[in-house]
């Protein structure tokens, strides 16, 4: 009985890791977008968000994609934050078996999937 | 290029003609340089930046005995390229500098309008860019590219579309004029970071605006409250203890206490609302701290947008 409720305990716990992971990613996107529209006055169109490893460092990408108001072009803006390995999710962590250093993981999809099932 | 309205037959014929622009081409009517708005009396700077400045500047003020008597010349043989590029944080005052440059060395300036260097038709942007060169000399005034980024960032290495290969062209004729100008350019940024390297090259001296200082704090606070404004503001107080912010962010503070004041029919503004005003800035500051860093901010194609954001772009 206790290894059970151990597991269920461990279970609940990864849960709510992940989800905090994603929460964590939605509070960060939504200060850039903040930042950016409140900076260059401008309507942030989407975002996609990626995951990289560089030099042993895993770190979140964002990209922001709008329309500079004074030429009429659009811009992408990057952000980068540096994430600890313990708090990436393992079907993340599963792509980068077969990729190579620096490249981008796409974790949009993932972040739609998550956002919808943690109801936001 | 979807880069900006073309300027028509209409908005031409309604823009001034400065005398010294009839004798330039129909198409440099489109630019109009002008008297600088502010001198070096007008922004409160860090001694830095503003020694910064005047060192760049001597170049022009005191040519003769450097290129001539010291003998400079020989060894920096274009020593007229002369690019300055103003960076740093946003409202530090950048382009007021801009100005007071132009007033310093008694030159008009011309704002550059992106608007009207970019078009939609192949080849005119960098048609318009050297037109505009050519009046800027011919008017003896000096080029200023504010938010320079937009027009100097990193060309793209995947050219996916048609666009990308014109946004390139443009990057590259640019590059081609700046290079070629023997006059003072100056430029202003919030991303230097996302310059091209070549560009980088092309400027002469790179100018750091940083967030004012203790002392700096304190004369923009006297600056931006008005004498004949009712106040019990410890200036004292307000520079020591909010650090972090810019002439901007004062400026604003100012004004939201003085509404404040005035929304509550008040005699005089209260110290206590200058300090919730700029407190409510650097909170708000504060909460994008953790944003991590912005490692780029370029030009894309409308067709790279929408391949990156699943086939269409959402409205």
């Amino acid at each position: 009985m206790i290894p059970i409720m151990l597991v269920l305990g461990l279970s609940v716990a990864a849960i709510a890791l992940l989800a905090k992971y994603w929460q964590n990613i939605v509070k960060w996107i939504k200060k850039a977008v903040n930042k950016i529209q409140e900076v260059l006055k401008v309507l942030v169109e989407g975002t996609r968000t990626f995951i990289s490893k560089l030099n042993g460092q895993f770190v979140n990408k964002s990209k922001y994609y709008y329309k500079n108001k004074v030429t009429k072009e659009f811009e992408e803006v990057i952000y980068t934050r540096e994430v600890d390995l313990n708090e990436i999710p393992p079907e993340i962590m599963a792509k980068f078996l077969n990729a190579t250093e620096g490249t981008d993981i796409s974790t949009t999809d993932e972040l739609k999937l998550n956002l919808e099932s943690i109801g936001r | 290029m979807p880069l900006g309205k073309r300027i028509g037959q209409s908005s031409q014929s309604s823009l001034y003609k400065p005398a010294e622009a009839n004798k330039l081409p129909n198409e440099a009517m489109l630019f109009q340089a002008e008297e600088p708005k502010y001198s070096f009396d007008d922004i409160i700077l860090n001694c830095r930046t503003y020694d910064s400045i005047q060192d760049v500047l001597t170049i022009y003020e005191k040519r003769d005995l450097l290129f001539d008597k010291w003998g400079l010349g020989a060894a920096y043989k274009q020593q007229n390229r002369a690019g300055i590029n103003l960076y740093g944080y946003p409202g530090t005052g950048k382009s007021m500098a801009a100005h007071a440059i132009c007033k310093q060395l008694n030159r008009k300036i011309l704002i550059v309008d992106y608007s009207q260097i970019e078009s939609k038709y192949v080849g005119e942007t960098a048609k318009n860019l050297v037109t505009m060169f050519n009046y800027a000399k011919q008017s003896h005034s000096v080029i200023f590219f504010d938010e320079a980024d937009a027009l100097l960032s990193k060309r793209v290495t995947n050219m996916s579309s048609s666009t990308d290969v014109s946004v390139n062209q443009t990057r590259s004729v640019l590059l081609v004029l700046i290079n070629d100008y023997d006059d003072l350019i100056l430029f202003a940024t919030n991303f230097i970071t996302n310059y091209d390297p070549a560009f980088m090259r092309r400027i002469l001296a790179h100018v750091k605006f940083e967030l004012p200082d203790e002392e700096s704090r304190s004369k923009l606070w006297k600056m931006y409250i008005p004498q004949k404004m009712p106040n019990n503001a410890d200036i004292n107080i307000l520079a020591a203890k909010y650090s972090g912010v810019s002439g901007s962010d004062i400026s604003n503070a100012v004004l939201n206490a003085s509404l404040r004041a005035a929304r509550l029919s008040e005699n005089i503004v209260q110290h206590s609302y200058f300090e919730e005003a700029i407190e409510r800035i650097v909170k708000s500051k504060a909460d994008n701290s953790d944003l991590g860093e912005l490692v780029s901010r370029r030009t894309v194609s409308e067709e790279y947008v929408k391949e990156q954001l699943g086939g269409e772009i959402p409205r």
